[in-house]
């Protein structure tokens, strides 16, 4: 196929952006495996000497209990979004009521909060469970939050099944429990996928109720981790640049194997509107 | 017994009235068919029976016992989707034993009624198959499938040869029909084809507008259809109708449409004497309408002289669009007619099988057999 | 819904009806699930959202101001206060000069590669994932990354210097410049000839810091947008730009005569989104920037967690908070309206 003035124009600028996309990552990758030595403001650009880990292990060993801290905290809490928003949206599409509308209005709106909002009262809150300063209590929080974006995914993704195969499993004598046992949870997996994802990159990444929840730098997740880590004058760059890739690394792999999927699903409109 | 009964049922969403005041008994063994325009309540009417939907008043009956409470699942029913609505992550054998495990039904049986049905559709090799690897054909019988193992009492079908492409639906067909035969069940078919209702029924009931407009078997309805829209809705192509003026007296009637005048034979006269000086809508089928030239030994008819429109040769026939006085209209004669387009033809109107019906009620003016159900409009 | 008429004691046939009341019978053990079911997140989301939002509105009208709760009423003082606050003045200005620049690079960006992509490009596949994986990224760690790219003695200035382009160099994230309309410019005199005076301050111009600020959110989220698009354009019917071209359309007319008009629910979810994240924005100023040379990059996320953790001003705090939640509700009600009407509707 021989290539048009028009086509060499448009792989150029794909090219082009794709560099401009990665460079902060080659920045990254390429200071973290620089020595304390090679690292200098004016050298930002250059190959390192050679492939050394050793910023990659110092962050690392900072790192690595609040990156335990985000998994234990990440992991829950993403299973526990999906099924909530799972039957939310379940509810909402094959068993509306009156008024199921306007529900579904102002739980939406939840989603849109400025969380500044909210935290002082969450804070209060969560003091009287007994559940400020934990990790469960992280859970709960963004569980609660993440009742909006999830139940709007799988209620776009529900309302694309057809309302006849609920209505014959109903004449076949599935209870509405059963309907979604048997029926739509088999067929879920689009949007579970979706979803967690979704909401494993969210709370991955949170910084915000991350650092107002946790106090504890020992049980804080590793967003909160990185920020202290970044902000100190007495750690030096490689490994500050080293840290900034551990701690993203989970959801550079997710995006990486499961991206795909991810797409997909945006892409059929799983978060249209 | 498994007969059904439709008793004043009415169906409102917000202020659309779906189902209107419907009263309707349908004997056990029947293969009733309830057919209408999109929009004329008929699936709204299945879906009361079926108990997908609630009443807004009245009661339905199946067998003796009032439903109008009961869940769909108690029912007795069992309901074939027009898009089949089969599991999509289950095999075939699973979608059609589905039903009969969630209803208790002990492991033996549920395999002995999965493998009867399976022979009697045929489909015994596609038992370990997914929906996904079937044709349009294969899954319909599968939904059929899985209505059958569950022995109901009533069989609901909503257009379910609406899917498949036109070869597969007159196949089809006729297997409904013996498939009816066999099991001697009830069974209540929607569709908006008239052509299905009439070649399935053993009645047929015909909605407008959430109303009943009149039940009877095909011939009634084709032979004596009780008001103006179930004349032009049975039979195909479409019956023609012209406005006319009753004139003349009891021995001499005749109808005077604006296009040509006609006289009308002592039979039918009789019923049309109240109305002589008023207009009535006159009817006649396309297949009553023959060249003057080519005219069928035993019948009777009268001419009139219309211009040739466009002409379509079917083989068996040929249809003539007519224009009479400004006004169009359909025949179907003899293919050997030398009718052209753009020239004159005479035909002649078989007046035995006229139809006349009131110009403000719409119904049918006459003897009417087979039960006609509340007024049009 | 549906209306039911009353019952009549016995039904039309003789046989009798049993008499329970008209709500219970539509109370079907299957209802009563569903609503089992959905009730946990609804009074979560009534606490939690509504509850708290409230409880933030009473503080925001109270004189809590150190670490001893206040409640007592002092009606709108504290917003008052807060409109006079220089501080607050300068995010207000940061916020609409980063929304507009953010969300209008980020759709056009968004747009231009959706549309180089959506010409069967081999390897369409990998260049999208390119250019979305910033999305999967926390904010702090772009924050992070571009604080060092952006860095004056560094970085991108570096390479403009390799590249002999020394002359473009920029004090991007630390240059405190406003740039607005002056007072003895001549804009400026007219402005205050017709009254309109206080529009030549730096409080209505744009704070060039900013613009780093902007680089690295576009960065972040440009992706986002590129996948609206391109699944926008793919719903495109085949059948329409191909009349297009053979009336005699060039690509450029075609984009925007057929597709952009079409694309327009896109772009308007797409402003909903990104605008709601911009006024909410605070990691990434957290890690990057924080508040600036003269509050140049400040926002009001971060005033309000500075004013009430470490100041204890938990009123002025919450005043914040209600200010940013008011502007947010002018731009996601209406879409929230308009977008559930247009569903009903289909």
């Amino acid at each position: 196929m021989t290539l048009s003035p028009t086509r060499i124009a448009i792989y150029t600028l794909l090219f082009v952006f794709a560099a401009l996309y990665l460079m902060p990552i080659y920045v990254l990758v390429v200071t973290g495996m620089k020595s304390f030595t090679e690292v200098g403001l004016d050298r930002m650009w250059n190959f390192p000497s050679g492939l050394r880990f050793d910023s990659f292990q110092e962050a690392f060993d900072s790192l690595s209990k609040n990156m335990g801290n985000s998994f234990r905290m990440v992991i829950p809490a993403t299973i526990a979004s999906c099924f909530v928003g799972s039957i939310n949206g379940y509810i909402l599409t094959k068993w509306r009521f009156p008024g199921s509308d306007i529900f579904f209005f102002f739980l939406l709106f939840g989603m849109f909060i400025p969380y500044q909002s909210i935290l002082i009262p969450l804070v209060q809150t969560l003091q009287h469970i007994h559940l400020y300063g934990s990790l469960w209590g992280l859970v709960l929080t963004h569980v609660i939050y993440g009742i909006p974006i999830t139940t709007l995914i799988f209620r776009n993704y529900y309302a694309g099944v057809p309302t006849e195969l609920v209505e014959a499993a109903k004449i076949d004598g599935a209870s509405i429990i059963g309907i979604y046992t048997r029926i739509l949870f088999p067929l879920s997996l689009p949007g579970f996928v979706v979803v967690a994802i979704w909401q494993f990159t969210s709370i991955w990444n949170d910084f915000l109720f991350a650092s107002t929840v946790t106090s504890n730098p020992n049980t804080q997740p590793v967003t909160v981790a990185l920020n202290n880590l970044a902000g100190s004058y007495i750690v030096e760059w490689n490994v500050q640049m080293a840290g900034a890739l551990i701690a993203a690394l989970p959801t550079l792999l997710v995006y990486v194997f499961l991206g795909r999927f991810f797409m997909r699903g945006l892409m059929a409109g799983a978060l249209r509107g | 017994m498994a007969r059904v009964f439709y008793e004043h049922v009415t169906k409102r969403f917000g202020d659309v009235v779906a189902v209107n005041d419907l009263t309707l008994e349908i004997p056990d063994k029947e293969f009733l068919v309830l057919v209408g325009p999109s929009g004329c309540g008929k699936s709204t009417a299945i879906r009361l029976l079926a108990g997908l939907e609630t009443l807004t008043e009245g009661d339905v009956y199946i067998g003796d016992r009032l439903v109008n409470h009961v869940p769909a699942k108690d029912r007795d029913i069992a309901m074939v989707f027009q898009s089949y609505a089969l599991y999509p992550h289950m095999s075939v054998v699973d979608n059609m034993a589905f039903g009969l495990r969630m209803h208790g039904t002990p492991r033996d049986e549920i395999r002995r009624r999965v493998r009867e049905a399976a022979q009697i559709l045929g489909i015994e090799d596609l038992l370990k198959r997914k929906p996904a690897q079937l044709s349009g054909g294969q899954r319909q019988r599968v939904a059929l499938g899985r209505a059958i193992v569950r022995e109901p009492a009533v069989f609901l079908f909503d257009e379910p040869l609406s899917n498949l492409d036109a070869k597969l639906r007159v196949q089809t067909r006729t297997e409904l029909s013996k498939l009816h035969e066999r099991l001697e069940t009830t069974f209540i078919y929607v569709t908006h084809d008239q052509v299905e209702a009439m070649t399935m029924a053993t009645r047929i009931a015909v909605l407008k507008d959430g109303l009943l407009q009149q039940v009877g078997t095909p011939e009634d309805l084709y032979f004596r259809p009780g008001n103006v829209f179930v004349g032009g809705f049975i039979g195909s192509p479409a019956m023609n109708f012209f406005d006319a003026v009753v004139k003349g007296t009891a021995d001499q009637l005749y109808l005077d449409t604006q296009a040509f005048q006609i006289k009308v034979p002592s039979g039918k006269a009789r019923a049309l004497v109240p109305y002589i000086g008023e207009t009535v809508v006159f009817g006649i089928r396309p297949e009553d309408i023959h060249d003057a030239e080519f005219l069928p030994a035993h019948v009777r008819a009268e001419t009139v002289g219309a211009r040739v429109d466009v002409t379509e040769m079917m083989g068996n026939e040929k249809f003539l669009h007519l224009i009479v006085g400004g006004q169009r209209c359909l025949a179907r004669v003899d293919p050997r007619t030398r009718a052209r387009a753009g020239h004159e033809v005479q035909l002649a109107f078989d007046m035995d099988h006229m139809h006349a019906f009131d110009a403000q009620s719409q119904l049918a003016i006459g003897a009417a057999g087979g039960s006609t159900a509340s007024a049009s409009r | 819904m549906d209306s039911e008429a009353a019952p009549t004691a016995e039904t039309a046939r003789g046989l009798p009806r049993l008499s329970v009341p008209h709500f219970i019978r539509r109370l079907t053990p299957e209802r009563i699930t569903s609503l089992a079911l959905i009730v946990p997140s609804a009074i979560a989301v009534a606490v939690f959202v509504y509850g708290f939002i409230g409880w933030s509105a009473l503080v925001s009208v109270s004189a809590w101001d150190s670490v001893t709760p206040d409640y007592s009423f002092v009606g709108l003082d504290n917003f008052k206060e807060l409109f006079n606050n220089f501080r607050f003045q300068a995010d207000i200005r940061n916020t609409v000069v980063f929304t507009l620049l953010f969300v209008t690079s980020c759709l056009l960006i968004g747009l231009f590669l959706a549309a180089l992509l959506d010409r069967h490009v081999k390897g369409e596949g990998f260049f999208r994932s390119i250019y979305l994986f910033p999305m999967a990224i926390s904010f702090i760690v772009t924050g992070v990354a571009w604080r060092w790219l952006l860095a004056p003695r560094s970085g991108v200035n570096l390479l403009l210097d390799h590249a002999g382009l020394g002359a473009l160099k920029q004090d991007w994230y630390t240059d405190p410049t406003v740039v607005h309309i002056t007072s003895d410019s001549r804009l400026g005199e007219a402005l205050h000839a017709v009254g309109l005076g206080s529009l030549a301050s730096p409080h209505f111009g744009i704070p060039l810091a900013m613009i780093s600020v902007v680089i690295a959110a576009t960065w972040q989220m440009s992706g986002f947008v590129m996948i609206l698009y391109l699944a926008g354009l793919r719903a495109i019917p085949e059948e329409l730009t191909e009349a297009a071209r053979v009336d005699g359309a060039s690509e450029f007319q075609v984009l925007r005569r057929i597709a952009l008009p079409l694309l327009r629910p896109v772009t308007l979810s797409a402003m909903i989104i990104l605008g709601h994240v911009s006024l909410k924005i605070y990691d990434l100023v957290v890690a990057m920037t924080q508040r600036g040379p003269g509050f140049a990059t400040d926002v009001p996320a971060l005033f309000m967690v500075e004013t009430t953790f470490q100041g204890s001003h938990f009123a002025r705090g919450a005043a914040i908070s209600i200010v940013m939640l008011l502007s947010i509700s002018v731009l996601v009600i209406p879409y929230l309206f308009w977008s559930l009407r247009r569903e009903a509707r289909v």
